[in-house]
């Protein structure tokens, strides 16, 4: 499956979602999206993993250095995922303690307090 | 599968994921489980990017070995001596992800060591024992 990330906004949250495998090769385009959307004024963002079959150490470094931009900036990161193989990397390096991790996409969105 | 599996990619960025396919394929070729073969996937991938996090310039091979003894199975992935960068000990994390990488690698193998082989090769090596 092709690497890709969905960008959009509801209300004033970014989601993303994204598609694929995240190495090192593709976290860079990661990293893009979540630039691109906090630049576009969202500093509450969904990182939606739930199409993701496998994310290595590359992607933790992406998703770490998103939710210390968005605390800085005042917002807030959710994840959604619900995948034993893609948790299982969460979990080893203790970072499914620092991240709010939700199973849907719904649950993230109402945890970040959408108004939808 | 009792044969050593020898393979040689390009060392950069976008063949990361032709490694993993095969390290996935030859796990469970010798006997791994499914949920076995998802670990050997998820440390190639990372012995993988650690070595290219050390490598300087484009161009080149990333040799992968894979040898199956008994119901263990050791993996090396050589970068050339030509393309190695070696800034600082190796085994010094020195980024937030490489540590996240090492940890995985030392979490998920049952001994793990990423080191500057005779000539100048940078070697990454781990082992499962008793799966399978």
């Amino acid at each position: 499956m092709d690497f890709q990330v969905d960008i959009h906004r509801d209300g004033d949250i970014g989601v993303l979602g994204v598609r694929g495998e995240v190495d090192v090769y593709t976290a860079p385009k990661l990293k893009a999206a979540v630039v691109e959307t906090m630049e576009g004024g969202c500093v509450r963002l969904v990182v939606d993993l739930s199409e993701v079959g496998f994310m290595d150490s590359s992607g933790l470094g992406v998703l770490v250095s998103a939710l210390k931009r968005t605390k800085d900036a005042g917002g807030a990161l959710r994840l959604v995922c619900g995948d034993e193989r893609v948790l299982k990397i969460f979990r080893i390096t203790g970072l499914s303690k620092v991240f709010a991790i939700d199973a849907s996409r719904e649950s993230a969105m109402s945890a970040m307090g959408a108004a939808s | 599968m009792t044969e050593a599996v020898a393979l040689a990619i390009p060392a950069a960025p976008q063949y990361v994921a032709l490694a993993r396919l095969a390290a996935a394929e030859i796990a469970l070729k010798s006997g791994f489980d499914e949920a076995a073969a998802e670990d050997v996937r998820l440390a190639v991938s990372e012995a993988c990017t650690s070595i290219l996090r050390h490598a300087r310039g484009s161009g080149g091979l990333m040799r992968l070995q894979f040898r199956p003894d008994g119901d263990a199975l050791a993996v090396e992935v050589h970068l050339p001596a030509e393309r190695a960068d070696l800034d600082g000990a190796l085994s010094d994390a020195a980024s937030e992800e490489e540590r996240f990488g090492f940890a995985t690698l030392e979490h998920l193998a049952d001994d793990f060591e990423m080191i500057e082989a005779e000539g100048g090769d940078v070697v990454v090596r781990f082992t499962w024992r008793g799966l399978g």
